[in-house]
């Protein structure tokens, strides 16, 4: 037998199953790669508008918005030095909210009438008012009773509670998320009401919240410009306005602060999404 | 369980508590003793106008600054408010640090002592005298109207009719409104009728949108050096008509501080009188409005 | 000698349905009980009045000399169902397995967090008991790895690690799969041959009647007929025991 005749009896014929199986590979490959391409086409316009470039065609004028690049050169360093402290703000603020948002979850459940009370009045007063008002609030009525915090501290009490109303829906969910039969197994060994709380219901309640709590993070991420409402936490939108204001350059200053917004959730999206890739990994 | 809840919760809550009183230290007798002590003047100032008060990027903190972390350093602001306030902190021989809560916080009074005075171009008028204790003016500037350089508006009364954008919480509000209280003789130009009020946050953003090509006002009324600097900076606008009252600009110090604030009202009014008297208040003008704008009008 | 399990003058109510109607049951010690009965019979309900899981309307528990009346409040009923727990195991027809933790961690669970066991002699005791329903093998397997017959032998594992003195299983292999019974039901038989009392609902005719000491049948939340299973089954006393066992045989 010659070599290439081994070679044919050597290839093993492919299946219907396989090349069905390529097919697919190809046509999702394909149409991820159109989806990326439209993004791109998309990420171009939107940079078209913002050029500045202006032509005709015949009576028709294309203009698009021009932007001082000078400007945007000269202030970009300062501007983005904000993003630290809105990172900084929102993580301690997340902290807080997850905490009070367990803590009214649990509350709910209590078998104490003015514990249920207490959380539902918080969750109702808090998501019935806006977040700006929240925030001037506690800069104006904190001193009144005393209490003086650095801006910062405000803003991170202010949002962190604002959050914790919002989020106590998620923890709700995650503690009913753990069947009523993990409960009875649990008593039936002999644990206490509390044992089963701490040792069963939130681990799990838990894992459950974690991708949810992820998204209202990239949200709170937003919302951290509120905080500077007061003018007493110098974080991105804070320093975006003060210096677009004295330059007239309110426009450009913006579009830097909305740059550094979307590239702030963008890498938070990426690492949300491992996130609950790694999480849901142990499930079948 | 419940109870680990209720004790982490405690620890929390007074940690806060205790973080946040915690800047009490001895007490001084009034509050010009608590500034020496404290070695740091607190000055608000909202930097939203160049060249009253803007933010200097480029501005590199000290590091051996006694200044509060929400609070701006010397170097990181620039203006001529910055510069008067700076001056001040130096004849006082302390540091000068800078709050920066918005406008309307800094007029309405009740500052909670967090901070000590405002050098912030403030028009001194009845309302907010019951609020605030003023010095002398440091010094004086004229309200004036604004409209695109194109437009065919060039006198006051042309905006009979019109709307016309002003900051919020602002004298050019009040006068827009026909409730300025300032005293009559300072008062040039009433407005005319059926004049519609736009108020934005600030009248910078009155200027840039006229500038942007919004239509939903024809023309801004804001202090003279404010329209100057525009022009300056290129925004295609140009003054309407004469000077619509004149404003006179001083230090303001809060009634309702906890501290007794007379020695330190004498003695502000003192450096001021001091820095008409040698020339530094001109100087400073000169520096940044490129006129001398602290004389009182008929000096 | 005393039973190791007295039931008397049991009644539950649900709401103003009468699910257990004076039930009086004694258990000795090492015996293993079958229950059988249609459903809403009360069997389960039964099961788990006996560890409190339901509040019994009236009557009272006894487990190894621990006598619990029905209706008590506070503080002592605390303690008592406490107790009661601490010598009773149940096994549970959805295994009920904490998915949180491996399989060694949901054995040890017990022992650590209820007595404040050393977690070395824990370790060691949850492993004995997973060398026993033959699991050892799985022990860092989280439950959504493992089958449905392996859930079952761990929950039995779990159960057994508080060394209860009496085991009672609620259905254990009426969630499994017909090819995963067989491994569920090889533990029990080698627990009842190693002299563990079990009270076991089941619908497992075949079981009942090799491991069984006593078939004990529920119609209407009553005892209707109890004895040695080769005799209920071939002479039923009762017609509705008669009418249950037909169905199992034709079914």
């Amino acid at each position: 037998m010659s070599t290439e005749e081994h070679l044919a009896k050597e290839k093993p014929k492919k299946s219907q199953a396989d090349l069905l199986y390529e097919a697919q590979v190809r046509s999702r490959r394909r149409f991820s790669l159109q989806v990326i391409l439209s993004w791109i086409a998309l990420l171009a316009l939107l940079i078209f508008i913002f050029s500045g470039i202006e032509f005709s065609i015949g009576s028709f004028t294309v203009r698009t918005i021009d932007l001082d690049s000078d400007f945007i050169k000269e202030n970009l360093a300062f501007i983005a030095g904000g993003a630290g402290q809105t990172i900084l703000i929102c993580v301690m603020s997340i902290i807080l909210a997850t905490f009070l948002a367990l803590m009214a979850a649990l509350g709910r459940l209590s078998k104490f009438a003015p514990i249920v009370a207490l959380s539902s009045f918080y969750v109702s007063l808090i998501r019935g008012t806006p977040l700006y008002l929240q925030v001037f609030f506690f800069f104006l009525a904190l001193p009144q009773l005393g209490i003086i915090l650095p801006g910062l501290w405000a803003g991170v009490i202010a949002l962190g509670l604002n959050y914790g109303a919002y989020m106590s829906e998620i923890f709700r969910a995650g503690l009913s998320s753990v069947g009523k039969g993990q409960r009875e197994a649990a008593f039936a060994l002999g644990m206490t009401s509390g044992q089963m709380m701490l040792r069963i219901v939130i681990p799990q309640a838990l894992r459950f919240a974690i991708p949810p709590t992820g998204n209202e993070f990239i949200a709170m991420l937003k919302d951290s410009a509120l905080v500077s409402a007061t003018g007493f936490v110098h974080e991105l939108m804070w320093r975006a306005t003060k210096v677009g204001r004295a330059q007239f350059n309110n426009l450009e200053a913006l579009i830097i602060a909305a740059v550094f917004y979307w590239i702030m959730t963008l890498i938070f999206s990426s690492l949300q999404s491992r996130l609950e890739a790694y999480m849901s990994r142990g499930e079948r | 369980m419940k109870k680990l809840f209720t004790i982490v919760s405690l620890i929390v809550i007074t940690a806060l508590a205790l973080s946040a009183c915690g800047g009490g230290g001895t007490q001084a007798e009034d509050l010009l003793a608590q500034i020496m002590e404290r070695g740091t003047l607190i000055v608000s100032t909202d930097p939203n106008y160049e060249p009253q008060s803007f933010l200097n990027t480029e501005g590199v903190r000290p590091a051996d600054t006694k200044c509060a972390s929400d609070q701006l350093t010397a170097t990181e602001m620039q203006g001529f408010d910055v510069s008067v306030a700076v001056e001040i902190g130096n004849r006082l021989g302390v540091e000068t640090c800078f709050a920066t809560p918005s406008w309307d916080l800094i007029t309405a009074g009740s500052w909670a002592d967090k901070w000590d005075i405002s050098v912030g171009s403030m028009t001194i008028k009845p309302s907010r005298q019951e609020v605030l204790y003023f010095t002398t003016p440091y010094y004086y500037y004229v309200a004036i109207a604004a409209a695109l350089a194109d437009s065919d508006l060039d006198s006051i009364d042309d905006l009979s009719g019109q709307a016309v954008c002003m900051g919020a919480a602002t004298t050019y509000e009040d006068w827009a409104n026909g409730v300025l209280d300032i005293p009559a003789e300072d008062i040039y130009y009433q407005p005319p009728a059926n004049m519609t009020t736009v108020p934005l946050e600030t009248d910078q953003e009155c200027a840039q949108a006229l500038a942007a090509g919004r239509t939903d006002f024809v023309a801004y009324v804001t202090a003279e050096p404010v329209v100057d600097s525009n022009i300056a900076n290129g925004l295609p606008v140009k003054k309407i008509g004469e000077p619509l009252y004149l404003e006179k600009l001083a230090i303001a110090i809060d009634k309702s501080a906890s501290l007794p604030t007379a020695t330190l009202l004498e003695k502000l009014n003192e450096i001021v009188q001091a820095m008409h008297d040698d020339g530094t208040l001109s100087t400073l003008s000169l520096e940044w409005y490129g006129l001398d704008l602290t004389k009182a009008p008929g000096e | 000698m005393a039973p190791i399990l007295k039931i008397t003058g049991l009644d539950k109510y649900f709401g103003r349905l009468q699910v257990l109607r004076n039930i009086n049951l004694e258990v000795n010690s090492q015996e293993v009980i079958c229950i059988i009965g249609r459903s809403g019979s009360g069997k389960s309900t039964l099961l788990r009045c006996i560890n409190f899981l339901e509040e019994p309307s009236a009557g009272e528990i006894e487990v190894d000399g621990l006598c619990v009346p029905a209706k008590l409040k506070g503080g002592e009923r605390r303690k008592m169902v406490y107790d009661i727990r601490l010598r009773t195991g149940m096994v549970f027809q959805e295994f009920n397995l904490f998915p949180h933790m491996s399989v060694l961690a949901n054995v040890m669970e017990g022992p650590v967090t209820v007595k404040k066991m050393d977690r070395t002699k824990a370790q060691q005791l949850a492993e004995k008991n997973l060398e026993r329903v033959g699991l050892l093998m799985k022990k860092d397997e989280f439950p959504n790895r493992i089958s449905g017959g392996q859930k079952q032998r761990v929950a039995i594992a779990r159960a057994l690690t508080m060394e209860p003195k009496v085991m009672l299983f609620d259905e254990p292999t009426s969630a499994l799969d017909p090819e995963l019974i067989g491994e569920v039901l090889a533990v029990m038989r080698n627990l009842a041959n190693e002299c563990m009392t079990m009270l076991v609902v089941t619908h497992e005719m075949g079981f009942a009647k090799d491991v069984a000491d006593r078939l004990v049948v529920l119609h209407e939340g009553e005892i209707i007929e109890q004895g040695i299973p080769s005799e209920v089954f071939k002479k039923p006393s009762h017609p509705q025991t008669q009418a249950l066992l037909e169905r199992y045989r034709t079914g």
